[in-house]
């Protein structure tokens, strides 16, 4: 009984964190289109709500790579799931709070890792699967989606470099509807994917799943359904930061940005690769940037984004290993631990927000 | 010489997201911006009542898009097949 409880709670957290991933992500996939004025807010955001939905149902690759390829299945048991998703959460909302545009996924992976080690040591991390199937990619996929951004803003350029700009303008502006569309359901694909692999895994380590069995749809609708709410409420913090501090951008740029990250993500998602899709999006919006003008990138803000991602896999480590420090105190196999530490995120999280509206209404009062 | 990383890396599968990413986002970078050459050309043309021209670039606007479209439907087929 007591186990079922424990497994409830882990489910309902990892849905939490769908949430909060959607939640931190929209600029990711919203951002380029909203600063072009490709689309309005409210409409772009709608539009990758319902595309990140339908994106979690393109493939499962990726949540494989999660459930089996990260840590080792056998010796992770609920209470490790849970430290790494709240260690996920909470660096995903320390980042929100301060406006930079971290990954969730590493986040996820980071709280995981940082979870199992405390609790069982490096025998529970498959060492070759975090390098191969994590860290080389998380290399790669940046510098690919710069790539493939410059390469296509140059050739688009010369394309229609002969071309009135209120055609070219009009043309990329109705472009840029297509590919946020395949931005929305490459990040609903590679996105939605983890939570369902984090779910797959806390369903095995409590046994109601052989680790051999396919993923439930249960599973697959409520992790797209959680990631599309989520996304729908939206970042508006950090759209600030993707769509305008990072470069401005013009339809083409838009358009080629959203492209690049598209294909890179879609393209990595399909050999499992659990990517970060705000470092893939990050790097094609760069090198849309700076193919057209090395000085039009606000490297200083490029510069911070960096070290927010530097710090995401440690940062989420460290406090998934603490959180399941303090969980285990209170049993391995009871939902006491997790209950507190849910009280505990909850209240830390009620006083953020109060803290935060208190000191808006001051501003508030101050310039009136 | 066999690289040290290669049986912790899947060097092939890596090579595939790169090459399918340049073919992807570059192809069909320039396949939209080809067609909408085609759609400017079509309106400037027909505007000058040279209808052959015009025929010219709608053609290469339809061939363009479609190239367009093939490309994404020929992706996602191959993601949801696996």
């Amino acid at each position: 009984m007591d186990s079922d409880l424990l497994l409830i709670i882990v489910v309902a957290t990892a849905l939490a964190f769908d949430f909060t991933n959607g939640f931190h992500d929209t600029a990711n996939v919203v951002a380029t289109a909203i600063s072009t004025r490709a689309m309005s807010p409210r409409i772009a955001v709608a539009f990758a709500a319902v595309l990140n939905f339908v994106g979690a149902f393109v493939s499962l690759e990726v949540a494989a790579t999660v459930a089996k390829g990260i840590v080792e299945i056998d010796l992770i048991t609920p209470t490790i799931v849970f430290g790494g998703l709240i260690g996920a959460i909470t660096w995903n909302l320390i980042t929100w709070y301060f406006g930079l545009p971290s990954s969730s996924s590493h986040a996820l992976i980071g709280g995981v890792v940082g979870a199992a080690l405390a609790a069982q040591g490096t025998a529970a991390i498959k060492g070759d699967g975090l390098l191969g199937k994590v860290a080389a990619p998380a290399v790669v996929a940046p510098l690919l989606a710069f790539v493939v951004a410059g390469a296509s803003i140059l050739l688009a350029y010369a394309i229609v470099a002969r071309l009135r700009p209120g055609p070219v303008n009009r043309g990329f502006r109705l472009g840029q509807i297509a590919s946020s569309a395949l931005l929305a359901v490459s990040h609903g694909t590679n996105d939605a994917q983890k939570t369902m692999g984090i779910i797959f895994l806390a369903l095995v380590a409590n046994g109601k799943l052989n680790p051999e069995a396919d993923v439930p749809q249960w599973v697959v609708v409520s992790a797209a359904t959680a990631i599309a709410l989520g996304t729908y409420v939206g970042g508006w913090r950090i759209i600030q930061t993707m769509g305008t501090r990072i470069i401005k951008m013009d339809t083409a740029q838009g358009f080629t940005a959203q492209g690049a990250g598209a294909s890179v993500i879609l393209a990595a998602s399909h050999f499992g690769y659990p990517l970060s899709t705000t470092h893939t999006i990050s790097g094609a919006i760069m090198g849309a940037g700076a193919a057209k003008r090395v000085s039009a990138v606000r490297w200083g803000v490029a510069g911070n984004i960096v070290v927010a991602w530097v710090l995401t896999l440690p940062a989420a480590g460290v406090i998934g290993g603490a959180v399941y420090g303090v969980t285990s105190l209170f049993g391995s196999d009871t939902a006491v631990g997790p209950i507190v530490i849910l009280a505990l995120v909850l209240a830390a999280i009620a006083a953020t927000f109060t803290r935060r509206a208190r000191r808006s209404s001051t501003i508030a009062v101050a310039e009136a | 010489m066999v690289p040290v990383a290669a049986p912790i890396v899947d060097v092939e599968a890596l090579a595939t997201v790169v090459a399918a990413s340049l073919i992807a986002g570059i192809g069909i970078s320039c396949a939209f911006s080809l067609a909408i050459v085609g759609a400017s050309g079509f309106a400037d043309r027909r505007r000058e009542g040279r209808a052959v021209a015009a025929a010219a670039s709608l053609l290469l606007m339809a061939i363009a898009l479609g190239v367009c479209v093939v490309g994404i439907v020929a992706g996602i087929t191959v993601m949801t097949a696996k």
